[in-house]
This record gives structure tokens, sequence and C-alpha cells, in this order.
């Protein structure tokens, strides 16, 4: 079947914020989002030629993400070994000072509880959630059955209320503590 | 359970709060582009220097490939024509053998002469030499043997013949010759007819052999 050959550009266009949404949930920490969606894109423009139009753009986009993802994440970790990596959780710009403080901590107990979690849960969570995909979507997305998507969802929909409420709990007693 | 109910209030606020931090600020969009515009570029500039790269070593292939398959046959030729020139010599070696080892000791000779005519490598005069002495000391003629055997050994003195001398039909001559009577004429021996030819490498002088 012919088939155009993928414009690199109208991709990005039209996939760049899915993709920068992508990276948070394949694990991608904030200050390297950048880099991998560049990366990603990059990617893309060299394997053009093997984009055969079977698949949305978006679900082959994906399959590049996930390495893409794998290979920030393997760097992180060598990074983490030779010394720590600055902390990149950055609050919305709009935000009132007073938020600011608030919605770090927020943020920052929401990255580690996801960094926490299994990495196919997570992935499932984040679309859901953070990207505000359907069921359906995320199974042709990723390839899987819709029951296993509402397995995986179900774990970890489970999983992350009760580490964050965990989470809540200690650091509130840490502080109250402090505070005494 | 219902699989895509809502979160919990407290898990649904840290959410939003946590897309708010990492939707993409405004100049996220343009800032990445430009990147990978710069970055696809410089990958389109090195294509293209490979590519230059490459015609370049297909256009010195072009003019190379001749010349390589011209020395190829040049060569092939070359090892062909030593390879048949080793033969011959070989079989006129072996000729002069068989010569000698059925009794026909001048024709024996007369082989090993035309042999030193038309090979002239030393590789060819140190297995030829071997014959000679053997031809002579055959036709009874050892003082000659010798005299060729020294002469030799002047020209090529790493020789592996250089232990004949002396004894060159396996017995000694008896006490050497001086200098002077070196330089001397051979005196024939009874019932030996001379050799009427020189022999050697560098030239061969008479042209009457006794049949």
């Amino acid at each position: 079947m012919p088939y155009e050959v993928l414009d690199v550009s109208s991709a990005f266009r039209q996939h760049f914020r899915f993709v920068w949404g992508t990276m948070t949930a394949l694990g991608v920490p904030a200050g390297a989002v950048d880099d991998a969606v560049q990366d990603v894109f990059v990617v893309a423009h060299r394997r053009r030629g093997d984009y055969d139009g079977r698949a949305p753009v978006r679900a082959w986009l994906y399959g590049i993400a996930r390495g893409v993802a794998r290979n920030h994440r393997r760097r992180r970790r060598t990074q983490r070994v030779l010394g720590p990596a600055p902390d990149a959780s950055t609050p919305a710009p709009s935000a009132p000072p007073e938020d600011r403080i608030a919605d770090r901590e927020t943020v920052s107990q929401v990255e580690r509880v996801l960094a926490g979690m299994d990495g196919k849960q997570r992935e499932v969570f984040v679309l859901t959630h953070v990207e505000g995909m359907t069921a359906p979507e995320i199974a042709a997305l990723l390839g899987i059955k819709l029951n296993t998507v509402y397995s995986r969802l179900r774990l970890a929909r489970r999983r992350f209320e009760r580490e964050l409420q965990a989470m809540r709990t200690q650091e509130g007693n840490g502080t109250d503590g402090a505070a005494r | 359970m219902e699989p895509m109910e809502p979160l919990g209030r407290e898990a649904s606020e840290a959410i939003d709060a946590f897309r708010r931090a990492r939707d993409p600020d405004a100049g996220a969009e343009h800032r990445i582009w430009g990147s990978i515009r710069t970055e696809l570029q410089a990958n389109e500039q090195l294509k293209q220097r490979r590519r230059h790269r490459k015609r370049r070593v297909r256009r010195v292939m072009r003019v190379l490939r001749p010349i390589s398959v011209a020395v190829l046959l040049a060569v092939s030729v070359g090892l062909l024509l030593h390879q048949r020139h080793v033969r011959r010599e070989r079989a006129m070696l072996d000729r002069a053998r068989m010569q000698l080892a059925v009794g026909e000791h001048m024709a024996g000779y007369r082989t090993l002469v035309e042999h030193s005519r038309e090979f002239q490598s030393r590789e060819a005069a140190e297995r030829r030499m071997g014959l000679v002495v053997d031809a002579l000391c055959k036709m009874d003629m050892p003082l000659r043997a010798n005299e060729e055997l020294e002469r030799y050994l002047e020209l090529n003195p790493s020789t592996a013949y250089a232990d004949w001398v002396g004894r060159p039909c396996g017995t000694p001559l008896g006490p050497r010759r001086t200098a002077e009577s070196w330089s001397a004429p051979i005196e024939p021996r009874a019932g030996v007819s001379p050799l009427p030819l020189e022999y050697g490498d560098h030239h061969v002088s008479g042209s009457e052999i006794p049949d």
C-alpha cells in the first residue's frame, strides 16, 4: 500500500504535547524532558522511512519515545552514581508564591510515588490521569488488551492513593515533630 | 468495580498540580523545534560529507581498478613464464642426470653446457655444479673437476660444494698444487681426451664436442 513519507515537522506540531506528556509517563525526570522530546523527533526523522502508515503516527512516536525514555533513565542512573542530579521539578510560572511552595511539595511527592511504581502501571496511570487518554486509546497505543489496561490502572490507582496518603502522613508527622 | 472511576479528591488535586508543573512552558515548543532543526541540519551535512567521500573513493577506484587488473595480469603472466622456465630448467638437469646415469657421460656433459648457456641464475648454477663434477669424475677427470670447483668457489664463496674441493670424486687428489702449477695448462692423462670446451657460468668457448 503506498503511503507518504512521514513529515517530521508536521508530526512535531501535532504531537509535541503528547510526546512531552509521555516522557513523564515513562519516568523521564523534568529536567531531561526537553532533550528527550528532541531525541524522539530526531530518531523519528532518521527512521521516517520505516513508518509504513499502518499504525497511527502517535502510536509510532510512542514506540520511539519508550526507547528514548529508557536511555534517559539509564543515563540518569549513571549520573546518580557519579553525583547527585539537580532538583529539576519546577512549579507553574503563573502560580502565586505561597502556592508555589505547596505545589513544589506536591509535585515532589507525586514524582516520588510515580518513581516507586511498576513501570507498566505507571505508564497506564499517567496516560490516563495526566494525559487524559481513554482506556481504549491506551490499549491501541500500547498494543495491549483493554482488560489489561483496566487491570493495570486499578492496581496503579490503588497504589498511588495509598502511597501518597502514607507519604503525606509521614511528612506531616515529621514536620509536626520538627515544629515541636 | 468501575475501571475508569475518578481518583479521590486528594490524589486528584495532587495530579492536577503535577500536570500544571509538567506542562511545557510557553517557549518550549519553539525552543525544542529549533534544536531539532539544528540537529537535523547537522546530520544532513554529515551525510552529505559522507556521500562526497564515498563518491571520491569510487572515482579513485574507477581509475585504480584497470591499473590493478593490468598489474595483476602482468604478475600472473610473469609467474606463469617463470614456472615454465623453472620446469624447463629442471627437465634439462634431469636429462643430464639420466644421461650420466646410463653412461652417456659426454652427452650429459654437453647437456650441462647447454644448461649453463640458457640458465644463468645462481640457483641453477648450484644445482648444475654437482652434476658437472659428477660428469668430469665419470670421464676420469678429477683434476678438471677440482678446477671447476675452485673456480666456482671463487665466484660463489658460500656454495655447498666448498667441501668437495680437493676430493671432487670422493677421494683426495693428493698433495695440493702450488699457485704456479695451477696456472699451468692441464696435461691430459693418457687415454683421456681433454674437453674441448671451457665449462663455466660466464663463458663457454669451443664448439667441437666429440660424440
